[in-house]
């Protein structure tokens, strides 16, 4: 009944007006997800702002994107060749290089997210938008990020000798899998960070212990069998190898490798989400 | 710390909504200070392993109130210094939920609780109001529209391809003010900002302000400038201590609110004087 009252007697033109009723609210997940929906546009531009003023007043601009990896690649290479080469590692500047992307994708997604949160803090106490944009807005830059070093990518695996094949396209499910992965642990990070100054010191440990722990420079064969068991539940390495899969040796990863990418995927997003949306009401008491 | 409160379903008092913009009842917003702030993650593992909890006092920014505001009024909110008004406000504005109660607001809002959250140092002038129109809720092509009457508003033609750090402090505030006003909300959200900005520009945005009340846009208005209230507003309320005290004519209720504080200036002179006199006293 007391529906008819709130939700009845609207005129044509109150109609069209979007109501906000904080007693209609059961989910504050769902009403999150809509309000992100809502504010894509804010998104796309929280993107280009943070492009533009990365790369505005800097000589290099863009092309400093596409560099960064493949230096730290080439010192890689120079260190790592002969050491790996006794593992019959075939194109192992392809093989770093890929691992490299994908993680540095991650890496700096999520921790962007982090600063991203906590840095427009003025912002979420002065004005309302919904806080996820600004997780979703690091995810997206560190996404465009990946664009633009993914063309030297190619451009390397071709020079190496790798034939290019319709099987490099399939790179882009890897990336967009690490991308949602990235968002789901940032929904995280970013929360905790708002609460507690330290997360980011703790944060950039665990990420330089997961750099070791994921096979981004060194073969899998060179891990003990067991620990080679374990790597089948690090997503990380699921997004990696079904890239590599995919470019240096032209095949899908198998079946079990490809579910559980994009299932860890999903699930970490799931989680995040769900997380996100349980702490986002005692922001405005931070801030 | 923040409880949304989930009995939110129990009956709230059946109200025609067909006339009215904004809707508060029985809002309730509790703060809850630490006695010690705990801020790293270090700190609260070492308390949830030697179980030692963190002591609360609790503060109740608002109490229970309820307002109800119809569609194009012009409402001032007025106040004494932490009394609530901008708890109440952010409420409205949906950047906080409040501990109890119940908010609703029908069409769009702008809110100007700080002009120019949001801005970005680097970026020009044109940029940011893209970006502020983002925050707003604007999609690029709806701003595209926009954004040739937000710089004329603004007066800052000259300057909008420079970068904002190049701006002053008034001209910030009024590109602030030209993308809010601009947006053309249903209900527009003030907290004390026009004191910024010099005489001519003052003018300008009351003037902006009066033809919105034409146009019946609803306003919601928190000023220390009593005399600006008069001027602007229809109705107003006068927020004590976190309980709504007073609502009513604009006019009546300002004038209550200033006896008020004349009252309370004479208590605090005699209380000070009483003071002074007690060490004069022992020096004897």
């Amino acid at each position: 009944m007391r529906q008819t009252v709130w939700g009845g007697n609207n005129t044509v033109q109150s109609a069209s007006m979007p109501v906000y009723d904080t007693g209609t609210i059961r989910s504050q997940s769902l009403f999150e997800f809509r309000e992100l929906i809502r504010y894509r546009f804010l998104v796309s531009n929280l993107v280009a702002r943070d492009l533009k003023v990365r790369y505005k007043r800097s000589v290099l601009g863009f092309i400093w994107v596409m560099l960064s990896p493949l230096l730290t690649m080439g010192v890689l290479v120079i260190v790592f060749s002969n050491f790996f080469g006794r593992f019959q590692l075939a194109h192992y500047p392809v093989y770093l290089l890929c691992g490299i992307l994908i993680f540095t994708l991650f890496a700096q997604a999520s921790v962007a997210a982090m600063s991203n949160l906590s840095g427009n803090g003025s912002v979420l106490r002065r004005m309302y938008v919904p806080p996820s944009v600004f997780v979703a807005s690091a995810i997206g830059s560190a996404l465009i990020n990946l664009l633009f070093s993914i063309v030297p990518f190619f451009a390397l695996a071709f020079i190496n000798g790798v034939r290019p094949t319709v099987m490099w396209v399939f790179i882009i499910v890897p990336c967009l899998e690490t991308a949602l992965f990235s968002f789901g642990v940032g929904l995280i990070v970013a929360p905790l960070m708002v609460f507690f100054n330290d997360t980011y010191e703790i944060y950039t440990v665990l990420l330089t212990v997961l750099n070791y722990l994921t096979p981004v420079f060194y073969p899998t064969s060179i891990l003990p069998k067991w620990v080679q068991q374990v790597e089948n539940y690090n997503p990380l390495f699921l997004f990696i190898q079904s890239a590599r899969d995919a470019v240096i040796y032209n095949q899908f990863s198998n079946p079990g490798m490809l579910i559980g990418a994009a299932g860890s995927a999903i699930g970490a997003f799931i989680i995040g989400w769900l997380f996100f949306a349980q702490m986002e009401g005692k922001f405005a008491y931070h801030f | 710390m923040l409880t949304t409160s989930k009995s939110s379903q129990t009956a709230y008092p059946a109200v025609d909504t067909s006339e009215l913009a904004i809707v508060v009842s029985e809002c309730s917003v509790r703060y809850r200070l630490p006695t010690e702030r705990i801020s790293t993650m270090k700190e609260q593992v070492i308390r949830q392993i030697t179980r030692r909890t963190v002591k609360y006092n609790e503060f109740w920014a608002l109490r229970k109130v309820n307002l109800q505001i119809r569609r194009g009024e012009a409402v001032a909110l007025v106040g004494r210094n932490g009394a609530g008004k901008s708890t109440l406000l952010k409420c409205i504005a949906k950047v906080q939920r409040p501990t109890t109660g119940r908010i609703w607001v029908r069409g769009s809002m702008a809110p100007i609780i700080e002009l120019g959250a949001g801005f970005h140092p680097e970026l020009t002038g044109r940029e940011n109001i893209y970006l502020n129109g983002a925050m707003l809720g604007f999609s690029h092509a709806e701003m595209e529209r926009k954004v040739d009457s937000i710089i004329e508003f603004s007066e800052l033609a000259n300057f909008i391809e420079s970068p904002l750090r190049t701006y002053s402090s008034g001209m910030h505030a009024r590109l602030g003010f030209a993308v809010a006003a601009e947006a053309d909300p249903d209900v527009l959200i003030i907290d004390e900002v026009l004191s910024v900005g010099d005489e001519a520009f003052q003018r300008k945005c009351m003037e902006r302000m009066r033809r919105f009340r034409q146009r019946g846009t609803t306003i919601l208005y928190v000023t220390h400038a009593l005399d600006s209230i008069a001027d602007l507003c229809d109705h107003a309320a006068w927020i004590d201590g976190g309980r709504l005290r007073y609502y009513g004519d604009a006019q009546r209720v300002v004038g209550m609110f200033r006896d008020s504080m004349e009252h309370d200036a004479d208590l605090a002179e005699t209380q000070r004087m009483q003071v002074v006199r007690v060490p004069a006293k022992k020096s004897r």
